[in-house]
């Protein structure tokens, strides 16, 4: 017999584990890395899951949510929660990363089948970025959140998060910008 | 949501163009396409291991509930066994005194603060707290002799025999010391190199934890208890472990590298209430256990020394060792409370540790 908890977590991998790997592949840029962010978010929500949607969403941050289905509370937990683990394990494993450089080069990431090449550009610009403006990109540009949603959610300064968007975007904009073009 | 409250101080964003629409299909072709079309995720392909894995910490944590309270119990006991190790007899240079109920390694005299994020607010060694009255233990602040460098020498006329001779304590401990600077990426925290440990900043609500493990060993392998919160019960957010602060002579050495500023604890059993979020709602006597065992490593290089940033990473690299001698370490937990605006970090009794 199968319970509440297990009902929810089948129903979400089910029909949201390839949106979640996805958004973990934007902010980690590697699909294996991805996989395991979502995975370990997993476990640490449903291990302690109550319904979001019983007390209401009121002071907590709230994320637009592509789907519009029944799972856009639970949903919204377990993307923020990556995000946690995703800069936690970031920042943890920085100085190991400084004395591995060759860890983070693009050879020895496992990319997806369906990158579009047009865009070739831009993703390799974005595996660039600092994980902090990664981040950022991905809930300013993805999210479509405002600067001070984006520091509700990283519990952030709103002038760190300028900060990082706008090195974000300055790494970024010769490959959004055409030769030319404003900036 | 108008266009113009979405980007709202957001001057270098709009004029980025059709490069907006670029970048957002970008991310949204990352997101589309990161697992084939027409192949399951790893997450469905794992999906039984994932909820065996759910069922086990549920019921692992139904069982912990009927032994909770001897958990509790075992580990103030062991704390209260700690007390004589772990406390100085007399107090710390910019110490309060607290005239509240005396109690283990003195948790509840190192208070917490509340941090409203401005990028606008710089470190500063003196803070000036605004505890409330209502529900902060009353203290008689010592003098704060740690204003500036000190050097304390023997009275005139004074006899070695008959008073033992006070340590001449040399301000900064090493050179180069970065007084003023802190590592950790929180932009509203008054916690800086220099800092005297009794101007750790005061705050209303009082949150101690005490380690459940000897910090002798500098290991947190069965979390924390949490031995007050007064006033109200609180509510944590979840995520990762806690950091260290690092005193010599009474004043801020060095710390972790920098804590996480997205984040706080870990909580995987507790009160057994949650908020609205799924995050536990704190009361006195619970222990917090951690996901997994965490060596606490006190580097030994300072974070108050030579630095040279990465524009890569957060961290810096830090560069002056640590010279040894005797310190001693205070835990620091960020936590978000119920409010979601403002942080806050939630300190431990301080405890002596010995660097070789």
């Amino acid at each position: 017999m199968s319970t509440r908890w297990d009902d929810e977590l089948t129903d979400l991998v089910t029909n949201r584990g390839r949106a979640l790997v996805g958004y973990g592949y934007a902010l980690t840029g590697d699909v294996r890395r991805a996989e395991d962010l979502v995975q370990d978010a997993l476990v640490r929500v449903f291990r302690r899951f109550r319904r979001p949607e019983a007390a209401g969403t009121e002071g907590h941050t709230e994320f637009p949510l592509h789907d519009g289905g029944s799972h856009a509370g639970i949903e919204a937990y377990v993307r923020r929660t990556m995000l946690n683990l995703y800069l936690d394990e970031t920042r943890r494993f920085a100085l190991w990363r400084k004395a591995e450089p060759k860890v983070a080069t693009t050879d020895r990431v496992k990319a997806p089948a369906s990158d579009i090449t047009a865009r070739a550009d831009v993703t390799v610009a974005l595996r660039g970025l600092s994980p902090r403006q990664r981040a950022c990109v991905v809930l300013r540009f993805y999210d479509d959140l405002t600067v001070p949603q984006i520091a509700a959610t990283l519990g952030i300064a709103e002038g760190t998060i300028k900060r990082h968007l706008a090195d974000g975007i300055r790494a970024l904009r010769g490959v959004l910008v055409p030769e030319g073009g404003l900036l | 949501m108008n266009d113009e409250s979405k980007h709202e101080g957001l001057g270098f964003d709009v004029d980025l163009g059709p490069g907006r629409d670029v970048l957002r299909q970008t991310i949204g072709a990352l997101v589309d396409g990161a697992t084939p079309p027409g192949v399951p995720s790893v997450p469905e392909e794992n999906l039984g291991l994932l909820r065996r894995k759910v069922r086990a910490w549920r019921l692992a944590k139904a069982g912990a509930v009927g032994l909770g309270t001897a958990v509790v119990v075992s580990a103030l006991a062991f704390s209260a066994a700690q007390a004589s190790t772990w406390t100085r007899s007399e107090p710390l240079p910019g110490r309060p005194t607290v005239h509240s109920i005396e109690r283990g390694p003195v948790p509840s005299e190192v208070p917490t603060t509340r941090l409203s994020p401005s990028p606008t607010t710089s470190a500063s060694p003196s803070p000036s707290p605004t505890p409330s009255p209502s529900s902060v233990p009353e203290v008689e602040p010592t003098p704060d002799v740690s204003a500036s460098s000190v050097v304390v020498e023997p009275e005139p006329g004074g006899s070695a025999s008959e008073e033992p001779e006070a340590p001449e304590v040399m301000w900064p401990p090493f050179e180069p010391f970065d007084e003023g600077y802190f590592s950790w990426a929180f932009d509203a925290s008054p916690i800086a190199c220099g800092l005297p440990i009794g101007d750790l900043p005061m705050d209303p609500v009082r949150f101690t934890i005490e380690p459940n493990d000897s910090p002798a060993d500098l290991k947190v392998t069965s979390g924390f208890t949490i031995t007050e919160v007064a006033g109200e019960s609180y509510e944590l957010s979840s995520g990762g472990i806690p950091e260290y602060l690092l005193f010599q002579e009474g004043r801020l050495v060095s710390s972790s590298f920098g804590a996480r500023d997205a984040g706080s604890w870990g909580g995987d059993s507790g009160s057994g209430e949650f908020t609205a979020d799924g995050d536990e709602i704190v009361v006195p006597g619970q222990t917090w256990q951690m996901a997994q065992t965490y060596t606490m490593t006190i580097e030994d290089v300072s974070t108050c020394g030579e630095r040279t940033e990465n524009r890569d990473w957060p961290t810096p690299e830090f560069h002056t060792p640590l010279p040894a001698g005797e310190y001693e370490v205070v835990y620091a937990a960020p936590y978000r409370p119920a409010d979601g605006e403002s942080w806050g970090i939630a300190f431990s009794g301080r405890y002596p540790v010995t660097l070789p």
